[in-house]
């Protein structure tokens, strides 16, 4: 098995300092394996140095990556700066509107600037569908569980965040919480934020789950609706939830959760079955980037233990490496997404569509 | 060569035409005065001149050198016709200094720099504001502007000086006092001048010669003795201060004399004969200027004519009257302190040489 | 010596198409064609989205689908109608407030007037976002911090403060858009002439009839544009209406906007076209409206005959005034900065422990220093870059035939009617798809261009009104001196308004160190601009980090500003001083 070194722990919150070093200490490392276990293995460690060797062969310094959560993922980059020092990742945090107008420009005219995507299965199965990913599967990629890759190589799924009950611990207890998605029609929970689940914001993104899994009909879409505040973005409204002048979001993210809980705020997250949904994101190497070599190590380094490991101290989300183990206190990913059915990549676009139809006719 | 020659010239804006079709020639060192009402397009012709307007027909050229000629579409820009001129509103720039002002056009034609100094002083000093070269514009009285004005337009010594009612904007003292400074200073430098005044005086204390125009053409143009002693036309002379109009039938001439008989006069008056003399029996108008007439109050003469007097008005040095003589209306104005009654008869003396016999009013 | 009349005034308004045409037929055309390339041409395209099945740049087809279904839906009128009501009642109280402080700072004796433009720029510079969130937390009606304090004043159950409510919105949004109007207005108004007044004084009006009769009308240039930009942009804006108008349940044109793009895959640009098209009749009315009421050569206020320029006493309306200055002060600048500062020394939005541990970690970050140091430049040229382009075709226009002066008059406005993300896209496919700017790409040249076309409205609308001041004969006099059309305008015409053009260049280089959509799309990944940075911490979850980046950004801007005025005062004195000392004697007679 994976064995974990400590990586350098200094800038990690005490919370989650004490919840990692809980979780080293049951897999506790062999001495021997020391020096290679951060990428899992001997041979992993040697296939790494390979890559990194190539990269400074073809002198390329950096991998650019686009997408928003190569903004939320900042202190990871160091970690990666520090194995590999002759290259930075250099991070655009560009998204949305913005990053589907840039990739089409630098598509449609072959000078690209970014080599890597890292973006939610929306966007990153837009852009494979449209062919600009660059099939690789790295050296190590085998620990990861099959379901997470594409089975072309062309982008792999490593990191997830939960969605689920966000509230301020101050105005509500968990006892006064919803219990199903029922529930969310109360009156008492008047107010909660929701962007529009017509708008494919994260309402959209979290009900198509719930829809393919059946928990959620169009009665129970309007009911939930009416009751709630709509926003164009849930985004700015964490900060209302801190304050207290919103009590709850219905599918808040558990990242945002633990950023505001370890700063200090008065929040609370409840992962309540059957109403929590967990989303995936992942990377894909564009097609004639500019740093092919450099963004396959990247590749190849982010499903390392040390990457997913990190992926929970500094980048506050879920690493799907078996055996890299969340804190204690965590909502329990693999549970959570088992209750739901699984969508499989190739009919995630055609789920949608689905959805959209249902959703437009229940919210008419 | 400094002279200028203007030539069909049409200027329009829009539909209405400022300028139709004039011809003029000024003479090397000339001074030129555009005189007429507002309106009358002789602005217009000053900034054709000045190349700040784009003329619709004609050629203009400087010195012998073409300037315009619409026909080819060949135009010189205004900043490359070594002109000086002088602004009504004097547009001196308010971010520059006194000293500055002058010095730009020195430096728009590239003077050495070590000779702007020397010329713009000696600019000033033409103009008397050599000890205000450090002023601020702002600081300056309107007079003092206009001289900077002046001395800003002269100082890169143009063969050409365009004056656009450059004493409009100051009081009457100030007025007589720039015009005499401004004789002087032609005078002095001897340039080829054009100016545009709507203010008969100052035309003919200023030039040399004189255009007349109304509504885009040119009435007359003449020495200013020509045009105030022989008007072309009614409005010219009307424009030049000319106030009774009377209308009258030629009788027959006399040598240098034309004999006319003014309408219901039972008396007929002998006036100097035009250089075109009208047939007998053509109709004519008699303009005299109301100081040119001569009331008796008491005795009456041979040749006087009879008028009874309908008002009388102090106008400072002189009381004018306004007569009614046999069904013309006349006014006169003489050196009377005492108002005369109003009904009294006078009898009233035309000098003969200041009598102008102009072709009647179609 | 004060002595003007109306015969000073320009003699007609013919006069202005015929003078000094500049470079020939053949650069007049390049010139438009340029224009035309720089300020239409990506707007249209995207405008032309619309009618297309497929996101600019992509294969598709044509089709009405989308126009049917935007046109067609009474929702889009109820946005439409709220965006309206907004952008007029913002900009009309703004327009007031700036033309009313830009007064008192140019020709009053209020005390504390020269607080007004420090105060002012700040005002302007905060950013829309940060501005929204400052006063969602002061004025929310549960937690808000004023609401607070009244009830400890009062009792427990008062709420006097509302941030969510259509007036809390326009209040809000007036503040923040009063600072623009200032500063655009305030060259304009130090640079009248004060006979003008005078005159109305001495015809018997009162001081306020004065005010509202001459002092205003001749205004009229510089309050248009101010107006044509505030009302276009109420229309446009999106974080006020986000923040605060979500929670008010009020939709607007900006906030369908933003869904429409932000959240498809592919963005629905079609439907962003399809509601932006609506900015588009708002602002061709406007522009038709002022080309009718505004006609040229009424305006002029500058003329060469020189004026002093004196404050007016206003007597017992001075302490007015003052108050006027203090409150402003208060409500707009202090309470949402003193908010943005407490937030950025707080862990989390909320979370009432202050330390500077988000100041240690912005500066942690390599990037930092040199995203300020990008920012600074591309700000500063492009501002430069937009005002002089700005200034180069408002003298072109006041020279050439009338649909010549229309037409740049126009397309220099065009760039505002797109929300920025469809500019940023507009611009970024109408640069890549020219193969010699294509080169340029992710570059720092070609973002330049592309935040100087997305500044240009308001440098445009800076430089117009300032024009309109300056009489011809001024330009006139130079041309005659042998000066060039180019010179003329260098020399006489930036000088002469150059209290506006510098006011402009600050305003446009303030909006471009706030932009986000166009660095973003057109920057290279490597050289971010703080607004990137200040997205990213967005992103990441740390605002109380973009904070501390934002606080840092006002101080720059702060000591940018202080520098100019510096740098302002220091060219003034050395005009003032000649370059030539004075010589006792000199032979008379030329």
């Amino acid at each position: 098995m994976m064995t974990i070194k400590p990586a350098r722990l200094a800038a990690v919150p005490v919370r989650l300092l004490a919840a990692a070093s809980l979780c080293l200490s049951l897999i506790a490392p062999p001495a021997l394996a020391q020096d290679t276990a951060w990428a899992g293995g001997d041979a992993n460690a040697k296939a790494l140095g390979a890559l990194y060797d190539a990269a400074q062969q073809a002198k390329q310094t950096q991998v650019v990556i686009y997408g928003g959560y190569s903004a939320l993922f900042k202190p990871l980059w160091e970690v990666f700066h520090e194995r590999f020092p002759a290259i930075t990742i250099t991070p655009n945090p560009i998204s949305g509107p913005r990053l589907v107008s840039k990739l089409d420009a630098e598509f449609a005219t072959g000078s690209l600037e970014g080599d890597v995507l890292m973006a939610g299965m929306t966007e990153l199965l837009s852009n494979v569908a449209k062919d600009r990913a660059s099939p690789y599967k790295p050296p190590n990629i085998a620990a990861l569980p099959e379901r997470y890759v594409d089975p072309q190589g062309r982008f792999i799924i490593q990191f997830a965040d939960v969605f689920g009950l966000v509230y301020n611990t101050n105005l509500m207890k968990p006892a006064d919480l919803p219990k199903t998605l029922g529930d969310l029609a109360d009156p008492k929970y008047k107010g909660m934020v929701l962007d529009s689940p017509l708008a494919g914001g994260l309402a959209t993104l979290t009900w198509i789950e719930l829809y393919n899994s059946g928990l959620l009909d169009g009665k129970t879409m309007r009911a939930i609706r009416d009751n709630a505040s709509i926003v164009p973005s849930v985004t700015p409204f964490y900060a209302n939830l801190s304050t207290g002048s919103v009590k709850l979001l219905p599918w808040g993210s558990f990242t945002r959760y633990i950023q505001m809980k370890d700063a200090g705020a008065p929040v609370g997250f409840q992962a309540t079955p059957g109403l929590v949904v967990p989303l995936y994101g992942g990377t894909a190497i564009l097609k004639g980037g500019p740093n092919p070599k450099a963004a396959e190590l990247f590749q190849a380094w982010f499903v390392t233990p040390e990457a997913q490991k990190a992926l929970i101290t500094r980048g506050y989300s879920f690493p799907l490496l078996p055996g890299v183990n969340t804190p204690d206190g965590w909502p329990n990913l693999k549970q959570i997404a088992e209750s739901l059915k699984v969508i499989p990549p190739a009919d995630y676009m055609a789920v949608r569509g689905r959805f959209e139809a249902a959703v437009k006719e229940a919210l008419r | 060569m400094s002279d200028i020659k203007v030539e069909s010239l049409t200027c329009r804006y829009g539909r209405s035409v400022a300028v139709d079709n004039i011809d003029l020639a000024v003479r090397e060192g000339e001074f030129l005065s555009l005189l007429g009402p507002s309106g009358c397009g002789k602005t217009t012709t000053l900034r054709c001149i000045a190349g700040l307007e784009s003329p619709a027909a004609g050629r203009i050229s400087i010195g012998g050198q073409l300037m315009a000629e619409v026909e080819q579409g060949f135009v010189v820009p205004p900043n490359k016709r070594a002109l000086g001129m002088v602004f009504q509103s004097y547009a001196l720039w308010p971010h520059m200094s006194v000293f500055a002002n002058v010095a730009y056009p020195l430096k728009m034609r590239s003077t050495p720099r070590d000779q702007i100094p020397t010329k713009v002083r000696k600019a000033l000093q033409l103009v008397g504001m050599a000890e205000l070269e450090q002023r601020g514009t702002s600081e300056l009285s309107g007079g003092q502007q206009q001289r900077v004005a002046l001395a800003r337009a002269l100082v890169a010594e143009p063969s050409v000086l365009l004056l656009d009612e450059p004493l409009s904007n100051l009081d009457s003292s100030l007025r007589t006092h720039m015009r005499r400074e401004l004789r002087r200073i032609h005078r002095e430098i001897r340039t080829t001048c054009v100016y545009v005044t709507h203010d008969q005086l100052e035309a003919a204390t200023l030039s040399d010669r004189i255009v007349v125009m109304r509504s885009g053409r040119i009435q007359q143009i003449g020495t200013p003795p020509e045009i105030f002693s022989t008007p072309a036309n009614q409005w010219v002379a009307e424009f030049v201060g000319y106030d009774n109009f009377i209308p009258a039938t030629v009788t027959n001439r006399e040598g240098n004399l034309l004999i006319v008989q003014p309408r219901n006069w039972p008396m007929t008056v002998a006036a100097r004969a035009p250089a075109q003399c009208p047939p007998a029996g053509a109709g004519v108008t008699l303009a005299i200027r109301s100081s040119a007439l001569a009331l008796n109050r008491s005795g009456v003469e041979g040749r006087s004519l009879q008028a009874r007097v309908v008002d009388s008005m102090f106008v400072g040095d002189l009381t004018e009257f306004v007569l009614d003589a046999h069904g013309s209306r006349l006014i006169a104005r003489a050196p009377e302190r005492a108002p005369t009654a109003d009904g009294a008869t006078v009898s009233v003396h035309l000098p003969l040489d200041q009598i102008v016999v102009l072709p009647a009013p179609q | 010596m004060t002595r003007d009349n109306a015969r000073a005034l320009p003699t007609s308004v013919a006069h202005r198409r015929r003078a000094g045409r500049m470079g020939g037929p053949w650069g007049m055309a390049l010139l438009l064609l340029a224009v035309a390339f720089l300020f239409i041409w990506p707007v249209v395209m995207q405008l032309m989205g619309m009618f297309r099945t497929a996101a600019p740049g992509t294969d598709g087809g044509w089709s009405l689908d989308v126009v049917a279904r935007v046109y067609g839906s009474p929702a889009t009128y109820r946005y439409l109608w709220n965006s309206l009501v907004y952008g007029l009642a913002t900009t009309l109280l703004a327009t007031a407030m700036g033309a009313s402080f830009a007064f008192l700072a140019a020709h009053s004796n209020a005390w504390g007037r020269s607080l007004l433009t420090p105060v002012m720029l700040l005002v302007f510079a905060a950013p829309n976002l940060f501005y929204a969130i400052s006063w969602s937390l002061l004025a929310d009606p549960g937690t808000g911090l004023l609401n607070l304090a009244v009830r400890t004043l009062t009792r427990p159950d008062v709420t006097l403060f509302n941030a969510y409510t259509w007036t809390g919105l326009i209040v809000v949004q007036a503040l923040k858009l009063t600072g623009f109007c200032y500063l655009l207005l305030l060259g304009p108004f130090q640079g009248m002439n004060r006979s003008f007044e005078e005159a109305s004084l001495i015809s018997g009006a009162g001081r306020f009839t004065t005010l509202l009769r001459v002092t205003i009308p001749l205004m009229a240039p510089a309050l248009f544009g101010v107006v044509i930009v505030g009302i276009v942009f109420g229309l446009g804006t999106f974080d006020i209406p986000q923040i605060l108008g979500a929670l008010a349940n009020i939709d607007f044109l900006s906030t369908e906007i933003f869904k429409s793009i932000s959240f498809e895959v592919p963005p629905d640009y079609a439907r962003a076209s399809a509601l932006s098209l609506f900015v588009m009749l708002v602002l061709a009315v406007l522009l038709v409206v002022q080309w009718r009421v505004l006609k040229a050569g009424r305006f002029v206020t500058v003329t060469g005959k020189s004026n002093r320029q004196n404050r007016w006493d206003l007597g017992g309306w001075r302490y007015l005034g003052t108050a006027a200055i203090l409150l402003f002060t208060l409500f707009a600048l202090l309470l949402p900065l003193v908010q943005l500062i407490l937030t950025s020394l707080q862990p989390t939005i909320g979370v009432y422990k202050f330390s500077l541990a988000n100041y240690q970690a912005v500066f942690r970050d390599r990037q930092t220093v040199q995203a300020f140091s990008t920012t600074g430049l591309l700000a500063v040229s492009a501002g430069l870059l937009a005002m002089l382009l700005a200034a180069l075709l408002g003298h072109v226009g006041r020279h050439a035939p009338r649909w010549i002066e229309r037409y740049l008059d126009s397309a220099t406005l065009v760039p505002i009617i797109m929300p920025g993300v469809s500019l940023a896209v507009g611009l970024l496919w109408a640069y890549i798809s020219i193969p010699g700017l294509r080169s340029l790409y992710g570059t720092f040249w070609l973002a330049l261009i592309g935040v100087m076309v997305a500044v240009m409205p308001m440098a445009s609308r800076a430089v117009r009104g300032a024009l309109a001041q300056i009489a011809r004969e001024l330009e006139e006099a130079a041309a005659v001196s042998g000066a060039s059309p180019l010179r003329v305008l260098w020399d006489i015409v930036i000088r002469l308004m150059s209290r506006s053009f510098l006011a402009g260049w600050l305003v446009t280089a303030i909006i471009a160190a706030g932009m986000l959509d166009v660095p973003i799309m057109l920057l290279s990944s490597t050289r971010p601009t703080v607004s990137i940075l200040v997205y990213t911490q967005l992103l990441a979850g740390t605002p109380t980090q973009a904070c501390a980046l934002l606080v840092l950004l006002l101080v720059a801007v702060m000591l940018l500003a202080v520098a100019a005025a510096a740098l302002i005062g220091l060219c003034n004195r050395l005009a003032r001083r000649q370059v030539y000392p004075p010589i006792q004697t000199v032979s008379p007679g030329v």
